[in-house]
């Protein structure tokens, strides 16, 4: 894909969508004038995706050229579903369907350092802020910085016509975290995502449960002091050049030097790494316990149209 | 690029995983999308339209919908 600009927006005004979001909110079968606005808005997401998957294709071979490792970058896009839609609607009434901006989102995944993502963060960011539809800057949301409940990420959200996409950049080891968090929520619902604690009738299987989650909550600083330790390694896999010399505020001929002269601490990775496997398997042994859920995951089937 | 509808009990962990091609398979997707959602699933049902290279890609970026934390867990203590 060249990357051409092919999205045009759908027409529809800020105050429909308002209405639209009140009645998702009510979780109900939607008026006939709403479903033909629902449909509107999430085919609209739909292109934004589209058209955001198109440019990251298309300038996959300028990030590989600085991070090589992007090339096994895992890519897909998405639009948000009627249910966390409605879900999150109803869980923060004040918040109003046109203000939500990860309506429409693409998620990148790849075994990255720290570093690695700062620099395919920096060229994302660059190339869509040159977009010839883009009508603001991006933004970007750090939650390595600021975790959020303990997730950890890189958010980019980048505008097409004004239209919010939120691309979350993701290494390894911050997308496992999440997508336990995001198993435990769809099993035992989602209140630990937001802060809150699991709720059950049962006092002990609420805290067997809570237990799990809080060994997950350890997890995560430990995976940011494992990523933080072991970041400067990202050098060995980047050749110096100019964007990561400037991207660390060296000179190009410093970061020669730095990059010969790489010692990790490997006592200190290796107890870390040590903690974090123990932990995990803490949280295994935990979640193991859980008899209705043995071989829940065979149910997969697959068709093709 | 392929596009996949998803449907997904988030109790019970299963997804069924349709994938659509070609050039339509975009709208073809939502149009399925939307005819899941017109019918009464339940509040344990997730009904997503996703874009990939693959279904491999998916089974990464959206690995929820096709494995358990128990399977997550395994795989990040073997490595």
């Amino acid at each position: 894909m060249s990357g051409v600009p092919v999205y045009l927006p759908a027409r529809y005004s800020a105050n429909a969508v308002k209405r639209l979001g009140v009645e998702l909110a009510r979780d109900e079968v939607l008026s006939p004038n709403a479903q033909v606005l629902y449909e509107e808005f999430i085919s609209d997401a739909q292109a934004r995706v589209t058209a955001v998957q198109g440019q990251l294709e298309s300038d996959r071979p300028l990030y590989a050229a600085v991070v090589p490792r992007s090339r096994s970058l895992e890519v897909a896009g998405r639009t948000k579903t009627r249910r966390t839609l409605s879900d999150k609607l109803r869980r923060t009434p004040g918040e109003k369907l046109p203000s939500i901006h990860d309506v429409a989102g693409v998620r990148l995944v790849a075994e990255l350092t720290l570093l690695e993502q700062d620099l395919l963060s920096d060229m994302i960011v660059q190339s869509f802020a040159n977009h010839p539809l883009a009508t603001r800057q991006p933004k970007v949301i750090d939650r390595r910085k600021e975790p959020q409940h303990g997730y950890r990420a890189l958010h980019i959200v980048v505008y097409l016509h004004g239209r919010p996409v939120e691309i979350q950049l993701r290494t390894h080891w911050q997308h496992s975290w999440a997508q336990l968090m995001e198993l435990i929520g769809d099993r035992w619902g989602r209140e630990p995502r937001y802060g809150f604690r699991i709720i059950h009738n049962d006092a002990q299987e609420a805290a067997r449960r809570q237990k799990v989650v809080d060994v997950l909550q350890m997890i995560s600083p430990l995976l940011q002091s494992l990523e933080e330790g072991t970041s400067v390694m990202g050098l060995m896999h980047l050749k110096p050049s100019a964007v990561v010399a400037s991207r660390l505020g060296v000179s190009v001929t410093d970061l020669e030097r730095l990059a010969a002269r790489i010692q990790v601490d490997d006592r200190e990775v290796e107890m870390l790494t040590q903690q974090t496997q123990a932990l995990f398997a803490e949280l295994g042994e935990l979640i193991g316990a859980d008899p209705h859920v043995e071989g829940a995951y065979s149910g997969e089937s697959e068709g093709r149209q | 690029m392929t596009h996949y509808l998803v449907v997904y009990n988030r109790t019970l962990g299963q997804a069924e995983v349709t994938a659509f091609d070609g050039e339509a398979s975009a709208d073809d997707a939502l149009r399925a999308r939307f005819a899941a959602e017109s019918q009464v699933l339940g509040a344990d049902y997730e009904v997503a339209t996703l874009a990939a290279d693959s279904i491999d890609d998916l089974k990464v970026t959206h690995a929820r919908f096709f494995r358990g934390p128990e399977t997550i867990i395994h795989e990040l203590t073997r490595s």
